[in-house]
């Protein structure tokens, strides 16, 4: 919206949000929030002036339940006033994904899952009255960072990850390792390749089972299980659906004028052929800031090199590129060590950066991924160290 | 070791800067308008200042990454940078920062 009205885009705009709230940013929910460092309007998007400002039509509370792309209209329900269609030229689909909740896991009291301002202030409010202790389920990025603010305000946490690894969707045992090391070290217990199979209580959550038949007593429990795409609405809507809404190249879908951007977008990878689905904030960003471009009949090639990052214990972790290619190899520091500095190869070229606490060299090493160069030209004259796969 | 901060609510502040983290930490606990959304990674624009110009080349140039963050925002001065990417050392004392306006 900023950038179609900085552009000179006179027309209507419209935006359609199920949340109440106004718009907010969502990274710090899990950290700077929790902890108190942040107030809400710390991380608001918008005003209620700088909307009237833009001349955006905002509906809050109202959620999107159909599309039919034939009449180009966006079927709508909010609990104030009903069912409504709006009609669109272009359409956006930007409605994110849901967390992960299993059925096992409903109908106490004291377990939590953290996506919306709104879980933010109840998770915030029991870790600030409630005794505790706090299991996490999941070791993700959500699961890690709520450890970490638990932590540092004194509760007694442990994290319950299935996968044999910390972030075992990106990280390699060896470069996860020294983040659990981190994580212990600051009073968090780690249990990994073990699985919860119940949560039990009277109302309230008081223990979990994990599947080998420990209990570990949790009165604050928070599933960190990540999140199914939000697209149940656009079942009948003849777009293509697997884990999201597939798009082109250009985040452009099968139907004329619709758009999907952010956590949603499975966006066909051109240099790879593969659809592709992230849930970066920064390829939201970046993501929004293309399309608005293409409204505006200025299309330029989609160019985006993923960027996320986390920062637990005082320690942040960032990741450039892919993560899983056919090699990571240390380039300073290793599995042992608190810090490192690690690369990734894809084919015969550099893919992807991965680092813990080095945050200098990564910005160095990021910035040769816009346009990768050959790996051995990156990795010759770094010592010839074990790869990652020899040590893990 | 002190710099100036004039905050978006017009307040002229001496702020006492000791460590070696960056600017955007140390000034957010303030609320002075210095947020720092993305935790110092330059990709958010939320801890956006001006330099005072004549102290300019005290500072760290504006790499790649700064610069194309700086690009999006449409009051970049020509004296605009993010806070979380100037890292304190003693030749700053006396800098003088404005906030720029939230939009």
């Amino acid at each position: 919206m900023e950038s179609l009205r900085e552009n000179g885009f006179e027309g209507a705009l419209t935006v359609v949000d199920a949340d109440p709230e106004l718009p907010y940013d969502r990274p710090p929910l899990s950290k700077e929030f929790l902890t108190g460092v942040f107030d809400e309007d710390d991380f608001r998007l918008w005003s209620a002036d700088r909307i009237t400002e833009l001349r955006v039509e905002l509906r809050l509370s109202t959620r999107a339940v159909g599309l039919d792309t034939a009449r180009r209209r966006v079927a709508v329900r909010s609990a104030a006033d009903g069912a409504d269609e709006l009609a669109y030229d272009r359409l956006v689909l930007a409605t994110g994904v849901a967390p992960r909740r299993p059925a096992a896991f409903v109908g106490l009291d004291g377990v939590h899952t953290l996506r919306s301002l709104a879980d933010a202030r109840a998770l915030r409010d029991a870790l600030r009255t409630k005794p505790g202790p706090v299991v996490v389920v999941g070791g993700g990025f959500i699961g890690g960072e709520v450890a970490t603010s638990a932590a540092e305000q004194g509760l007694d946490v442990t994290i319950v990850e299935g996968g044999g690894n910390l972030l075992p969707s990106v990280l390699t045992p060896g470069l996860s390792r020294p983040l659990e090391r981190l994580h212990e070290a600051s009073g968090v217990r780690v249990i990994c390749g073990r699985t919860v199979a119940a949560l039990h209580g009277q109302g309230s959550v008081e223990s979990v089972e994990l599947a080998d038949g420990t209990r570990l007593p949790g009165g604050i429990v928070v599933l960190g299980l990540g999140g199914a795409p939000e697209t149940g609405w656009l079942d009948r809507s003849g777009l293509q659906l697997s884990d999201g809404v597939h798009t082109d190249e250009g985040l452009r879908t099968r139907a004329e004028g619709v758009y999907a951007i952010g956590d949603i977008a499975r966006r066909r990878d051109s240099a790879t052929g593969a659809l592709v689905r992230l849930q970066h904030w920064t390829s939201a960003h970046r993501q929004a800031a293309h399309v608005a471009r293409d409204l505006l009949g200025t299309t330029v090639p989609y160019r985006d090199v993923p960027f996320i990052w986390t920062d637990q214990h005082g320690t942040r972790l960032q990741i450039a590129g892919v993560t899983y290619g056919d090699e990571v190899r240390f380039v300073d520091g290793g599995p042992d060590t608190e810090a490192y500095l690690a690369l990734v190869r894809r084919g015969p070229d550099l893919a992807g950066v991965i680092a813990l606490g080095r945050m200098r060299e990564f910005q160095k090493m990021r910035r040769l991924l816009s346009d990768p160069p050959r790996w051995q030209s990156v990795v010759a004259g770094t010592p010839d160290l074990d790869t990652l796969g020899a040590q893990a | 070791m002190t710099i100036v901060v004039h905050g978006r609510d017009q307040t002229r502040r001496e702020v006492d800067v000791n460590t070696r983290d960056s600017l955007m930490l140390q000034l957010r606990p303030l609320k002075v308008g210095v947020i720092g959304v993305c935790g110092g990674n330059a990709v958010c624009g939320t801890c956006h200042v001006t330099v005072r110009p004549d102290q300019w080349d005290l500072l760290e140039p504006i790499d790649e990454y700064e610069e194309e963050m700086l690009e999006t925002l449409p009051d970049r001065q020509p004296n605009s940078r993010l806070a979380c990417q100037i890292v304190y050392t003693p030749a700053l004392d006396g800098l003088e920062l404005t906030v720029a306006t939230r939009i």
